[in-house]
């Protein structure tokens, strides 16, 4: 093989060896934005679907508690209520709240969607009055 | 919630449209639509704009004349007037409230001198049908888009257009918690969180408002002879309330009448014939309730005989 057959070898390795890192590239560069893309639309539909109320995890209840709720407890937190082990198997008395009896239920706490997007909602106060004269 | 409200020139005087909701509702959205709809309206209805399809059907000479879907309701809605109110309410009065000196929208006219609602020299009388009942032979067909009355049969939109209008744009707004529409007095009301809401009524001869009703839903209006009103060449005093038996200026002891109602337009054409109908029978003409001022100032307070019906 001579010199010049050699290096003309080594040139078409070398460019396929590019060609070959080019597309490794391309492929990357696709799948990161498809990713990208698809993260993106997921987010936007359920976003639109909170955003419209309509959070599957809620459902219809619209409970919300006023006020302190037993003696001893802790204030009111949205989380659902403790089940009783009556049988005690499992338990450990170490996790016992300081405050009471950690077996003591804790109402199940729901707000409407409304106020968890907007905030807690006012008491409702007198609509704006209306006129009504000769028309 | 948020509150959008809009107040805009439309029907020669301010409508005010208010929606209450949450953000994710769109009021800002209802109510912008809510505007486009009522000046479209005022736009295909005026009798002042030479060109709205009422003027133009009004000058036709055929007997049937296609219309819009607005004007169709309108002409169905001056046939029921005529029904509901045996003719007392009329509106196919066009002619003699031009000939009354009633051409031209009121806005800028200068006012008479006092608000008389019982003019020295002019005898009250309770107003009456008139015999022609023009109003009998209007007829509507929505397939065809088409209205039929007899040709030279004129009908004005004054009495009963706003009020209708109210409850067209009303029916986009029951979805949202509180909303209201305001045509210049004819009041449409209501919502999904069934909220009352003050409405002030106001006095015929100025001054402090003279009652406030609490309605949660349904058509307030009041019709009156103190606001639109002008003096002829000749000085005698004119409004815009005839009496379709003699096609002039109604003078029955009723300066003003505010009629509740499921609908707006109801509350026009009860608050309309209980002021035509005079004193005695005023309150007969206010089912739902109501409010009268009679020519001397007194208030009478008329308190609701039939409860509203729930919606369906």
């Amino acid at each position: 093989m001579t010199p010049i057959e050699r290096e003309e070898m080594q040139r078409r390795a070398e460019a396929k060896l590019a060609a070959m890192r080019a597309r490794a590239r391309r492929l990357r560069g696709r799948v990161l934005t498809g990713a990208a893309i698809g993260f993106a639309v997921i987010w936007v539909a359920i976003f639109t679907q909170m955003i419209s109320g309509h959070d599957p995890v809620l459902g219809t209840a619209t409970a919300t508690v006023r006020g302190a709720a037993k003696d001893g407890a802790t204030q009111p937190e949205t989380r659902v209520a403790a089940e009783d082990d009556d049988d005690g198997h499992g338990e450990d008395d170490d996790d016992q709240d300081e405050e009471g009896s950690w077996m003591a239920p804790v109402e199940k706490v729901v707000a409407p969607v409304e106020e968890l997007i907007e905030g807690p909602s006012e008491e409702a106060e007198e609509l704006e009055p209306a006129t009504s004269g000769q028309s | 919630m948020n509150e959008s409200r809009r107040c805009f020139e439309c029907f020669g005087g301010c409508v005010t449209v208010s929606v209450l909701g949450p953000r994710s509702m769109r009021p800002e959205h209802a109510v912008a639509a809510a505007e486009a709809t009522l000046l479209e309206a005022h736009r295909e209805l005026s009798r002042f704009l030479p060109d709205s399809a009422l003027a133009r059907l009004n000058r036709d000479r055929r007997a049937t004349v296609p219309a819009p879907p607005a004007l169709l309701e309108l002409a169905a809605a001056a046939r029921e007037a005529g029904r509901l109110t045996d003719g007392l309410v009329d509106a196919t009065l066009l002619g003699e409230i031009e000939a009354a000196g009633y051409r031209d929208s009121l806005d800028g006219r200068p006012e008479p001198a006092t608000a008389d609602a019982s003019p020295p020299g002019v005898a009250l009388a309770v107003a009456a049908p008139s015999p022609a009942r023009a109003w009998a032979e209007i007829s509507v067909d929505r397939d065809a888009g088409t209205v039929t009355r007899p040709p030279g049969v004129a009908i004005d939109s004054g009495g009963i257009a706003k009020g209708l209008l109210a409850d067209r744009v009303a029916g986009t707004l029951e979805r949202f918690p509180a909303y209201l529409v305001d045509c210049c007095g004819d009041l449409r009301l209501g919502g999904s969180a069934g909220r009352a809401r003050p409405v002030l009524i106001e006095s015929p001869f100025g001054g402090e408002p003279i009652h406030t009703l609490r309605p949660a839903a349904g058509g307030v209006a009041t019709s009156g002879i103190t606001h639109r009103r002008w003096r002829n060449v000749d000085g005698s005093a004119a409004h815009h309330l005839l009496d379709p038996a003699t096609g002039t200026p109604a003078f029955t002891g009723i300066a003003q009448a505010t009629a509740f109602a499921p609908t707006a337009f109801l509350a026009d054409v009860h608050a309309k014939w209980a002021l035509l109908s005079g004193p005695e029978l005023a309150p007969a003409r206010l089912p739902h309730g109501g409010v009268l001022v009679d020519a001397d100032g007194e208030v009478e307070v008329v308190p609701a005989r039939e409860p509203l019906p729930r919606a369906a």
